[in-house]
């Protein structure tokens, strides 16, 4: 089994970011702070094969994370039993438009064919430490121990209302940080115990 | 033609309605009557589904949005969330205000990429009803309107069947309404959407490549009517279907 389902994702799981931007959180259009997880949603057409396009100029946001894919369903779970359901995990790097604002779904930003890249499916392990290398050199580099919910918990709160079904996947968080990137660059993603992703940017053609 | 997914001797299957829609008809030939038939959500599985909030300037105004938004306001939906014809929605305790959306589901036929707007509907095969509820109190301003309102287990009723689109003339000529009780609480008509059918098709093929079974919930007309448990909700949208779902208190 791979991913049969859907790719699901969270924004605002870094604590960092969270820091940053939590002046921001009692003003509009926001009122308060986030309660539940922030969900986003990736279609299986946005899985790209190493090669990720970007617009003539266009610089675009390239988010390392982990993907766990559940190989059973994740139904009310608590912190304790969430990671029981998952069956595998790899790297991923999650490409979008950067976007100011997290009020509205970023469906014309994050959707475009291509967005994602997934590595290659390993027992389920949770590294420290992502790093992404840009043309060669480190370009970007985070923790795990950043995210605001760690991802038995993340399940645990997603679970109580939406099932993760075996099948689906979920990529754990989104570094507030995560470099933005152009046409012509190599990228490289790594963590310990995970097989490395690589992936070329290419220009499209205007 | 009419297809409807059901559950039959242990197994799921497509069937066709056949005999003036009193019965479904197997892959095998047998014939199924309707009120023998376990109805599941006519959605493939893994399909990318796309749902639009804010689609319908009167529905916008009841809810104290501007008319029309600069940019549509486009969510997506998990298999997760969809629940077929006759079944339970889950209505949690403190959800005093979850309210039905009677919707025309669009369903991409072919892959659609750079669609322009004229040619749209030849990228549509068919339709269905779908009831995407909300519930207003977990409404967040983060990708709102956020999962907690729009992803939960079972809360968006679809069926119970797709009628092609040759069925279907014009999908923006159809009366959608919705009957809580016996009470007709929504009474609109897919002529009021913002964006139509074609459209969305479009603006969705420029951002990303639809594919064959993908799904686009187009938005609801305005009739906000706050739902109890043990409510009957009925979601009809003329010459495509009349989609039945029962609330349960969780």
């Amino acid at each position: 089994m791979t991913v049969s389902g859907h790719i699901y994702g969270v924004v605002l799981n870094d604590r960092a970011e969270l820091g940053r931007l939590a002046p921001q959180f009692g003003s509009k259009p926001y009122a308060a702070s986030p309660r539940a997880p922030v969900v986003y949603m990736k279609p299986r057409s946005t899985i790209g094969r190493g090669i990720v396009r970007a617009r003539p100029g266009e610089k675009l946001r390239a988010a390392s994370t982990l993907a766990l894919l559940f190989a059973r369903d994740a139904v009310r779970c608590t912190a304790e039993t969430a990671l029981d359901c998952v069956g595998a995990a790899c790297l991923a790097l999650d490409f979008s438009e950067p976007q100011a604002s997290y009020y509205r779904p970023a469906i014309a930003q994050a959707n475009r064919d291509g967005f994602l890249t997934l590595g290659d499916w390993m027992p389920p392990v949770l590294p420290k430490v992502i790093e992404t290398h840009i043309d060669n050199i480190l370009g970007h580099s985070w923790s795990l121990d950043q995210l605001a919910r760690e991802p038995a918990q993340l399940i645990a709160e997603l679970s109580a209302f939406m099932t993760l079904r075996a099948g689906d996947a979920l990529l754990v968080g989104l570094p507030g940080d995560a470099p933005h990137v152009r046409g012509g660059q190599l990228l490289s993603v790594s963590a310990p115990g995970l097989p490395a992703l690589d992936i070329r940017l290419e220009e499209a053609l205007p | 033609m009419k297809r409807a997914r059901i559950y039959h001797h242990g197994r799921d299957v497509w069937a066709e309605l056949v005999e003036n829609d009193t019965a479904l008809r197997l892959p095998d030939g047998v014939l199924v009557p309707l009120a023998d038939a376990q109805w599941l959500p006519p959605v493939v599985p893994g399909a990318a589904v796309y749902a639009l909030g804010l689609n319908f300037a009167d529905h916008n105004k009841e809810l104290g949005f501007a008319p029309k938004l600069e940019t549509p306001l486009i969510f997506m939906k998990g298999g997760n969330a969809f629940v077929g014809h006759e079944g339970n929605t889950p209505r949690p305790e403190d959800a005093n205000q979850m309210h039905p959306e009677c919707e025309l589901v669009a369903i991409v036929g072919k892959p659609a990429r750079n669609v322009a707007p004229e040619q749209g509907l030849d990228y549509v095969s068919g339709y269905t009803v779908a009831n995407d509820y909300a519930i207003r109190e977990y409404l967040e301003n983060f990708y709102r309107p956020n999962a907690r309102v729009k992803n939960r287990d079972a809360t968006t009723p679809i069926g119970p069947w797709i009628a092609d689109a040759a069925l279907v003339p014009d999908p923006q000529a159809l009366s959608l309404r919705t009957i809580v009780n016996g009470k007709v609480v929504q009474d609109g008509t897919t002529a009021d959407m913002i964006m139509n059918v074609a459209e969305l098709v479009s603006y969705l093929s420029n951002v990303t490549t639809l594919m064959p079974g993908d799904m686009i919930l187009t938005g609801t007309p305005r009739g906000v009517h706050f739902c109890d448990a043990g409510d009957v909700v009925v979601c009809e949208i003329e010459g495509v279907g009349r989609l039945v779902n029962h609330l349960v208190a969780q």
